[in-house]
């Protein structure tokens, strides 16, 4: 299907953005906007300025609302500038639109390209790690009321309860045992520190920790 | 030439599935949907081919239900040695203690599992799998045993909305490390069932409940498929992560399936490329994606935040209605709510009932 002549400036105006954010020279995309002869050179630059402040506006995106600000005070700085020039008879009006259709794409590729917005959050999180033992006994606490209330099946609620209680058991583990852990991981990450995840590590979880652990649950679920 | 550079990829490794959600988004179950199937034969040589011609070091394996191939194992463990990391998307059914096991040793670092209530009757019947419930339970046990890390997956449907708070202390109490509250988005077999689409006052009432919750359990909570913000004030639920759609953005999650079809995601049928036939970087070309990312119905060109927001979910538009550049359901349903975010609203809109956003 043959382009339209706005589809036509829009994919243009993104063209010359990606090549201007790819570091390239200005020279690229100076023959679209260069002043005829006889122009007084100062709109050109103030039309010019919108273009050259799209790598301003790539890191600006990086904050919605921020990067919103630039791209509206861009795209009207543009469309200024093109007025001015069509006022002082440079320029044709209806070549001013073609320019600000142009630029108005090559802005919005800009922003959406780099704006923080997505709708799937793939949930980066860090390596397993031992939560904090307040969390650990609320989450004690909330399992046991809702088998209690006889919709969860009790080998599961079991399961969790044992992860419950060996997590805690390693934030009791004494200070020692702590340091024994930490110099196991670093002989296991070798001299290249490649550090392995805490589920590589064989860890031991000594009887009298397990043990202390369902004490501190009792304890936190008043049971003790 | 660079490669390109993917937060994320999706990869839908199957399209066969163990249960039968009413709110399913899959292209392949809508009922105009194609019948064929897709090549189910090893996906390791496309894989491969497509992480050669870019820079990603995340993959996200969904489906269908991704324990259906027998294979995942040998899939996960290549992705692996690559050095990307990989969330697997599974509702958990297959999930033995010694599968969980085996897949997080060789390498899923997340597993995304749905939770849909705090109630065995509730879960079950938007699954439309007796079971599913204690499963799916089981599945995030299995994995924290196992020193693995689970997101749990609330769809906020009419049916199970009321649940939520419930549903987070249940998933706290698992372990899960994150929730992620997506309101029904329809598509797939869920574009036949549009009334289980909460209602604004719903969908209001469950982000102050995710708002508390995330306070109060220390869980993270994102909401990523899009709500308008003509429809709810977003600002007032700062504690929540809010989405809106990537097409054409630095965060795009392109979606792969085992043809080498490549699609801007995996809500919308709409193919790019196939990446047997042409570079990776040429598929998702902005040219490419022009049509698609520039869609947004014509009700929000005035809107101030209309870049930002595009409408909603402009698959889910092109899905039920036809048209990307129509208004997806939940904005269509309920436009007579949007609160102006501009002065020069359509006259048509403005004054109609002042602003029930407050």
């Amino acid at each position: 299907m043959k382009a339209t002549r706005r589809e036509f400036m829009q994919a243009l105006g993104v063209t010359l953005a990606s090549l201007l954010l790819s570091r390239c020279r200005p020279a690229c995309y100076v023959p679209a906007v260069t002043p005829p002869s006889g122009g007084t050179g100062d709109l050109w630059d103030d039309l010019r300025a919108p273009w050259e402040d799209l790598d301003l506006l790539a890191r600006d995106a990086k904050d919605v609302e921020k990067g919103q600000q630039t791209l509206d005070r861009l795209i009207a700085g543009h469309r200024s500038a093109l007025d001015a020039l069509v006022e002082s008879g440079e320029l044709d009006s209806a070549i001013a639109d073609d320019l600000q259709t142009a630029f108005e794409a090559a802005a919005r590729h800009v922003w959406r390209a780099n704006a923080p917005i997505t709708c799937y959050t793939p949930a980066l999180y860090p390596e397993y790690g031992v939560q904090g033992a307040s969390d650990l006994a609320r989450q004690a606490e909330i399992l046991a009321e809702m088998a209690a209330q006889g919709d969860l099946n009790p080998e599961t609620v079991a399961q969790a309860q044992a992860s419950i209680e060996r997590d805690i058991a390693f934030l009791t583990m004494p200070a020692e045992e702590q340091q024994a852990l930490i110099n196991a991981v670093v002989e296991a990450a070798g001299e290249g520190m490649d550090w392995p995840t805490l589920a590589e590590l064989d860890l031991e979880i000594p009887p009298e920790s397990v043990e202390a652990a369902r004490i501190l649950v009792q304890l936190l679920l008043e049971e003790r | 030439m660079a490669r390109p550079r993917l937060p994320t990829l999706i990869v839908e490794v199957t399209r066969a599935c163990d249960h039968a959600c009413c709110y399913c988004y899959n292209i392949w179950n809508h009922p105009d949907a194609p019948r064929e199937g897709l090549p189910e034969a090893d996906i390791r040589p496309l894989l491969a081919h497509v992480l050669d011609q870019v820079d990603c070091t995340h993959v996200t394996l969904t489906g269908g239900e991704p324990l259906l191939r027998p294979d995942l194992l040998q899939i996960v463990g290549f992705l692996a040695a690559r050095d990307v990391r990989i969330n697997l998307i599974t509702n958990g059914h297959r999930l033995t203690d010694g599968l969980a096991a085996e897949l997080i040793r060789a390498g899923v670092t997340l597993f995304e599992l749905p939770l849909l209530s705090y109630r065995r009757s509730v879960h079950d019947g938007l699954v439309g799998v007796e079971g599913a419930f204690d499963a799916v339970l089981a599945a995030l046990a299995h994995i924290r045993a196992h020193r693995g890390q689970a997101v749990v997956v609330f769809v906020a449907t009419s049916v199970n909305i009321g649940d939520l708070w419930d549903t987070v202390r249940l998933a706290f109490a698992f372990g899960a490390r994150g929730l992620m509250l997506n309101r029904f988005n329809p598509g797939g077999r869920g574009a036949a069932h549009l009334d289980l689409l909460p209602t604004v006052e719903e969908m209001r009432r469950a982000l102050e409940v995710a708002e508390a919750a995330t306070q109060e359990f220390h869980l993270p909570i994102s909401c990523s498929i899009p709500i308008q913000p003509c429809l709810i004030d977003l600002s007032a639920y700062p504690h929540l992560g809010h989405g809106f759609c990537a097409a054409g953005s630095g965060r795009a999650y392109y979606t792969l399936d085992t043809a080498g079809n490549v699609r801007p995601c995996n809500h919308t049928p709409t193919v790019l490329g196939n990446v047997w036939e042409e570079p990776f970087a040429d598929i998702i070309a902005p040219e490419r994606l022009a049509d698609f990312v520039a869609a947004v119905p014509a009700f929000c060109a005035p809107c101030a935040r209309h870049d930002e927001c595009q409408g909603g979910c402009k698959a889910a538009a092109q899905v039920c209605y036809g048209d990307l550049h129509a208004e997806e359901p939940f904005l269509h349903l309920n436009r007579e709510l949007a609160r102006p975010l501009v002065e020069a609203w359509p006259p048509a809109l403005a004054g109609r009932g002042g602003d029930p956003c407050g």
